[in-house]
C-alpha cells in the first residue's frame, strides 16, 4: 500500500506539473531553449516529447502500474529533473547569475529562487519515487487496459499540447483572469517583493487599459498608431475622452525600448516590468487587460481582441478555409 | 495716375512682393514646416548628454516634452540652430532660437510661428541617437551612471526629474512628525541606479522627505550602483534591485525600504522605526 500511495503521489505531482505544459506549451519550450535541451530536436518538439513522457509515467504511476519498465522511466525522469534545479543551484552557489534582463532595477527576480527550487524538486519527487519500489509487483499479467489508457492518454495529451496555443485558454493557463487583484499579482519576497501595483500604482484606483508587450514585436508595433490615439484621448490632448489610461508594461532591454522609442514615437508610458512578473501573464504577446479599481475587469489574449478594445478597426475575418474550425 | 504714387510706395510694394515670394517659395519648396501647437512645456533633461563631432558638450539644454507625442529639443553653442529632434517621424529639424520662449518656470515653448528646416534623419545605433544638423555630426547619448555616495544635490545636479518630481510629492504629514520625533540617530543608506526609470520615479520622494525632516536625528544618503546589480557595491549590501533602502541605527541594519514600499518612503520609514 505504502509503495502505490508513494507512486501515486509521484504520479500526481507529475501529472499537475503536465497540466500547466499543456495549457502554456510555448513556455515549457523557451525553458527548454534556456536549458539547451534543443540541439537535436526543436525546442517546440521536445516540448511535446517531454509533455508525452511526464503524462504517460504519472499516470502509469497513478493507475499503480508500478512495472520496472515503468520505474526505470520514472526513475530517469525526476533524476532528470533534479539534474537541472542543482545545475542551476550550483550556478547560484558560485555566482554565476544571468545578466539581468529588461532595464534591471529589480535584477534577476524569479518565481522560485535556485535553492528553492532544488529543494522543492528533491522533497516532492525523490521520497515518493523511492516509496514506489517498495512491494512492487513482480510478474503476472501485463495490464492490458491500464496501458492502452495510459497510451491513449498521453496521445490526447500529446495532440492538446500541439494546439494549445491557438486554443482560448489564456485566463485558464496564465496568472492574469478577470476578478484577478492588481496588489495581489507579484514576484520575489520580502524587501525584493513585485507587484503589479509596485510597477503601476495608479492601478489602484479608476480605469486603466494595461497593455504586456514586446517592443520588438510587430504585433506591437502595429498597434503603435491605434494606442497613441488612445493616448492622446485619455491625456484630453485631442479633446477625446478615453476612459481608461494606457501603460504599457515591457520586460525589453533598454536597447530595444530606446530603439523603439525613437523609431515609433509613442505618447503613451512604456514601464519596466521584470520577465519573472511578466511571463507567468501571459502565453503570447501582446496581452491586454482593464482594470476598474485594482481588479482586473476583461483580458484580451490577441492583438485583434487589443484593436476592438481601444476601438480601433479590425482586419476583416479570413475567408474559411479548409483547416478552419466552424 | 500711376505715375503720381510716391517712390515711398513703389519701395514698400518691392519690398511687400519679396518677403511674399520668398514665404511663398519656402512653402512651395517644403523647405520650412509650420510649428505643431503640441511644441510647448519642454522639460529639462537629464537623460542624454550631447556630443558633437565626437565632443562631450557640457553646456548643452536638453529638453524634452513631458507627455503626448515625444519631442527632444536641444540648444547648444557647438551647433549653429537649436535642433528639434521628432521621434515617430525620425526627423531633424532646426529653429530659430529667438522663436524659443524660456518660461519663468523653466519649461520651453517652440513659438506658434517658427519655422522648422528639416535636416534629414536620425539613426539609432545601440542606445545612441545620431544625427546631422548643419553639416555637424552629433548624437544623443545615455548619460553615464551616477555612482558611489552621493547628496541630495548630486542628483537634481544630475537630473532635473528628481527636482521635479520632489518639488510635485507630498509626503505624509503624521509620517512626517513621526519622522521628526525619532530620538535615536538613524542613518538611511538608499542605494539606486540612475539607469533605472524606477529610481527616477521614486527616489524624489525621498528628496522632498529629506528637505522636511532636515534637522531630524535621520540622516539620508544616496548610493549610485551600475546597471546589472553585478558590481563589488551591489554583492557587498546584498542589494537585488533598486531603489533599496538599508536603515542602520548604531551601525547596524535594521530594517530596509523594498521594492513595494516607494509609493510613500516616509510612511514605510516611520512603520519601520515604530517596530511596525
Amino acid at each position: 500500500m505504502l509503495g502505490y500511495l508513494g507512486g501515486a503521489f509521484l504520479g500526481l505531482v507529475l501529472l499537475v506539473a503536465a497540466g500547466a505544459k499543456a495549457l502554456d506549451p510555448q513556455a515549457f519550450a523557451e525553458q527548454i531553449r534556456a536549458e539547451k535541451l534543443d540541439f537535436v530536436f526543436s525546442a517546440s518538439t521536445v516540448a511535446l516529447i517531454g509533455l508525452g513522457i511526464e503524462v504517460a509515467v504519472g499516470l502509469a504511476l497513478l493507475l499503480g502500474m508500478r512495472r520496472l519498465w515503468v520505474l526505470v522511466p520514472s526513475l530517469l525522469l525526476v533524476a532528470f529533473f533534479v539534474f537541472l534545479t542543482a545545475r542551476t543551484y550550483a550556478r547560484a552557489l558560485r555566482g554565476e547569475e544571468p545578466a539581468a534582463a529588461s532595464c534591471g532595477c529589480f535584477g534577476n527576480l524569479v518565481q522560485r529562487t535556485p535553492a528553492q527550487a532544488f529543494w522543492q524538486d528533491l522533497l516532492m519527487l525523490v521520497p515518493p519515487l523511492a516509496l514506489a519500489f517498495v512491494g512492487r509487483p513482480r510478474g503476472g499479467r501485463f495490464p492490458r487496459g491500464r496501458f492502452a489508457t495510459v497510451a491513449l492518454a498521453t496521445g490526447a495529451a500529446v495532440a492538446f499540447g500541439a494546439q494549445a496555443d491557438e486554443l482560448p485558454l489564456d485566463d485558464l493557463a496564465t496568472r492574469l483572469k478577470p476578478g484577478s487583484v492588481t496588489s495581489k499579482v507579484c514576484v520575489g519576497e520580502g524587501e525584493e517583493q513585485v507587484c503589479l501595483e509596485t510597477l503601476v500604482p495608479a492601478l489602484a484606483t479608476g480605469r486603466h487599459l494595461v497593455l504586456l508587450a514586446d517592443l520588438e514585436s510587430p504585433a506591437f508595433t502595429g498597434l503603435v498608431p491605434d494606442l497613441n490615439r488612445v493616448a492622446h484621448g485619455a491625456s484630453g490632448q485631442n479633446g477625446g475622452e478615453g476612459p481608461e489610461k494606457l501603460v504599457v508594461l515591457s520586460a525589453s532591454s533598454p536597447e530595444s525600448k530606446t530603439a523603439f522609442f525613437w523609431k515609433f514615437g509613442p505618447a503613451f508610458e512604456i514601464r519596466e516590468a521584470p520577465p519573472a512578473l511578466l511571463r507567468p501573464l501571459y502565453r503570447r504577446l501582446p496581452r491586454a487587460f482593464t482594470v476598474h479599481d485594482g481588479r482586473v475587469v476583461r483580458t484580451f489574449s490577441t492583438a485583434e481582441q487589443i484593436r476592438g478594445a481601444i476601438g480601433a478597426p479590425t482586419s476583416p475575418p479570413a475567408a474559411p478555409g479548409p483547416d478552419t474550425a466552424p | 495716375m500711376m505715375h503720381a504714387r510716391s517712390p515711398r510706395f513703389a519701395l514698400f510694394t518691392l519690398a511687400l512682393s519679396t518677403v511674399l515670394g520668398i514665404g511663398l517659395f519656402a512653402s512651395a519648396s517644403g523647405a520650412q514646416v509650420g510649428a505643431d501647437a503640441f511644441l510647448r512645456g519642454f522639460q529639462r533633461t537629464g537623460d542624454y548628454q550631447l556630443t558633437v563631432g565626437g565632443k562631450l558638450q557640457a553646456g548643452a539644454e536638453i529638453y524634452a516634452l513631458p507627455s503626448g507625442v515625444p519631442a527632444y529639443l536641444i540648444i547648444s553653442s557647438a551647433l549653429p540652430s537649436p535642433v528639434l529632434l521628432s521621434p515617430g517621424e525620425g526627423s531633424v529639424q532646426t529653429v530659430q532660437l529667438m522663436k524659443i520662449l524660456k518660461r519663468p518656470d523653466g519649461t520651453v515653448d517652440l513659438m506658434a510661428d517658427a519655422a522648422l528646416s528639416p535636416q534629414g534623419k536620425f539613426e539609432i545605433v545601440g542606445e545612441d541617437v545620431r544625427f546631422k544638423s548643419e553639416g555637424r555630426n552629433a548624437a544623443l547619448q545615455p548619460r553615464p551612471s551616477l555612482l558611489g555616495l552621493k547628496k541630495a544635490a548630486d542628483l537634481t545636479a544630475y537630473s532635473p526629474e528628481y527636482g521635479r518630481r520632489a518639488k510635485a510629492y507630498q509626503p505624509n504629514a503624521k509620517s512626517i512628525q513621526a519622522l521628526r520625533k525619532v530620538a535615536q540617530p538613524v542613518r538611511l543608506r538608499v542605494f539606486f541606479g540612475s539607469w533605472c526609470p524606477h529610481c527616477k520615479e521614486h527616489v524624489p520622494f525621498l528628496l522632498k522627505v529629506e528637505e522636511q525632516i532636515k534637522g531630524s536625528k535621520i540622516q539620508i544618503e544616496y548610493f549610485g550602483l551600475d546597471k546589472g546589480l553585478n558590481d563589488a557595491d551591489s554583492k557587498k549590501f546584498g542589494i537585488r534591485g533598486v531603489p533599496t533602502g538599508v536603515v542602520y541605527s548604531n551601525g547596524k541594519e535594521i530594517g530596509r525600504l523594498g521594492t513595494s514600499d516607494w509609493a510613500a518612503p516616509e510612511t514605510a520609514l516611520a512603520a519601520l522605526l515604530a517596530g511596525k
